[in-house]
């Protein structure tokens, strides 16, 4: 944290919305830390949203973890890419929002990222290791969370 | 009202499904004025089957990937940018379940076009109007 952030001086954007590709992102071996996650993300934003998909096969202590965090999970019956397209546009049509982001390594969010720097706002990738090329292409801001 | 007219194609345009495009048209009609007919195709789709679509006055969308993402994305631009009054879907598939939900919640009227087999029991319950293709 620099010293501007430290007494609240840096001027945050207006807000973002932060999604999480849940069955993609929260897999035992990837052994991501959510809540350092978006801690790195409140360094220069102002999350509005903060929500994490995830599939059925998500056990209840994974929900309440994601919960603990101060992220809303979503359930999804049908497919995780799907459900997270279309809330991801919603946001885009959220005049409180004005970047987006998102956490995944699914290259069909190409077309979504497109969309949302069609609406003039900002779209950032938040990664663990190495951005997927075809992804970080299209990112405004790559946010790499180790 | 303006109607949207989104047609998963991989899902509905089969041999074993036998859809007649003119006749869907038509029975939309009854919605209001078609402002967007969009139909996805995958790339494995003939150009006969894009050349009849296109006939029929149907924007056609090829996706390289899968197509429920673009059409979700189209659909929800429609919805969320108030384009439409009527979302009208021809799929079978339950992804497009959350864009029923939203859809209903901003008061837009939902109706799907399916067939009998293998139908969505969720979008069957969601939808203000199912209309089952004979």
């Amino acid at each position: 944290m620099d010293i501007l952030s430290f007494f609240g001086l840096r001027k945050k954007i207006k807000g973002i919305a932060f999604f999480v590709n849940g069955p993609d992102v929260l897999s035992h071996k990837k052994n991501v830390d959510m809540q350092k996650t978006i801690k790195k993300i409140k360094e220069d934003y102002e999350v509005r949203v903060a929500k994490v998909y995830l599939d059925q096969f998500a056990s209840d202590k994974l929900i309440e973890a994601v919960n603990n965090q101060g992220y809303e999970s979503n359930i999804c019956i049908s497919d995780v890419n799907v459900s997270m397209s279309i809330g991801i546009m919603e946001e885009v049509h959220n005049p409180n929002i004005e970047s987006i982001a998102i956490m995944t390594s699914n290259q069909l969010f190409t077309s979504v990222m497109k969309k949302v720097k069609e609406h003039k706002k900002k779209i950032i990738l938040v990664c663990e290791k190495e951005a997927p090329k075809e992804l970080a292409r299209e990112a405004d801001r790559i946010i790499v969370v180790k | 009202m303006r109607v949207g007219l989104f047609i998963d194609g991989p899902n509905m345009m089969r041999k074993d499904v036998h859809v007649n495009i003119k006749n869907i048209l038509e029975q939309c009609k009854q919605f209001g004025n078609l402002t967007i007919k969009k139909i996805y195709l995958n790339k494995h789709a003939t150009e006969g089957l894009i050349y009849a679509m296109k006939k029929e006055g149907l924007e056609v969308i090829t996706c390289e990937f899968d197509v429920d993402i673009p059409l979700a994305i189209d659909a929800s631009e429609a919805v969320f940018g108030d384009k439409i009054d009527v979302l009208v879907l021809l799929t079978r598939d339950t992804d497009y379940l959350p864009l029923l939900v939203k859809s209903k919640k901003r008061g837009i009227l939902t109706v799907v076009f399916g067939i009998g087999m293998g139908f969505s029991v969720a979008l069957k319950h969601t939808a203000d109007k199912v209309i089952f293709i004979k």
